[in-house]
């Protein structure tokens, strides 16, 4: 399948690549069907591709590329929309952008976007714990300083 | 905006299946619990606010912009 974006063009996706999100992401919950793509050109990156909004391209880093440490605790909520027991069943995803006022590559660590490998079935989860940043600058450490923790 | 009082231990019913419970009320701030089914989810506003932001700013990205970052994070060995 052939999806239009704006940022990367015409990118094709194959169907091994589709995700359902049920609740959207954070700011886009309209958009619920999304393609995972990893253009060479970009690598380590992918891309998160909405197949009805062309604006809605999201680079992603696998989790453990940047923050080997990483082990985000889902909620019995987060368990039951992903259909997920266990937890090697799931890959986990960083949206990255650069942030003008940290001067660089950053990633949300507070909002990963977890993937049932096998259903599809995908979530951005939001962190209870304070500790992740949403701005987390890579090549930093993983945790903030309990700053921010309330 | 409906505007109601509640005490600490009293309770709000929002339709057939969520509560929102007056914890504690001291100084300023008041702590809540929250009873929602599993499919709602829950937020601070400001915490959902900047994950929105963020989430713009990273669709706001330039295939420039992310070219360039590959290539920073392959020379610093996350590739």
């Amino acid at each position: 399948m052939r999806i239009h974006t704006r940022s990367l063009g015409e990118v094709d996706a194959t169907p091994e690549s589709f995700l359902t999100l049920p609740d959207g992401l954070v700011g886009y919950e309209a958009e619920r069907e999304f393609a995972l793509v990893a253009p060479a050109d970009y690598a380590p990156f992918r891309w998160l591709l909405s197949f009805s909004d062309p604006e809605l391209a999201l680079p992603v880093l696998e989790a453990r590329l940047v923050a080997p440490d990483y082990l985000p605790t889902l909620t019995n909520g987060d368990r039951h929309a992903l259909g997920a027991v266990e937890s090697d069943a799931l890959e986990i995803y960083v949206v990255a952008s650069t942030d003008p006022a940290k001067g660089g590559l950053t990633v949300n660590l507070r909002a990963p976007i977890v993937v049932h490998k096998a259903t599809r079935l995908a979530r951005q989860i939001v962190l209870s714990d304070g500790r992740y940043s949403i701005e987390h600058v890579v090549g930093s450490k993983t945790r903030e300083s309990t700053r921010q923790a309330a | 905006m409906l505007v109601l009082g509640r005490r600490t231990g009293e309770n709000i019913r929002i339709g057939d299946d969520i509560k929102v419970i007056v914890l504690e009320v001291r100084g300023g701030q008041i702590k809540l619990g929250i009873e929602a089914p599993l499919h709602i989810q829950v937020h601070r506003e400001e915490i959902y606010e900047r994950i929105q932001r963020q989430n713009r700013r990273a669709a706001g990205m330039s295939p420039s912009e992310l070219t360039e970052a590959a290539r920073f994070l392959r020379q610093n060995g996350h590739g």
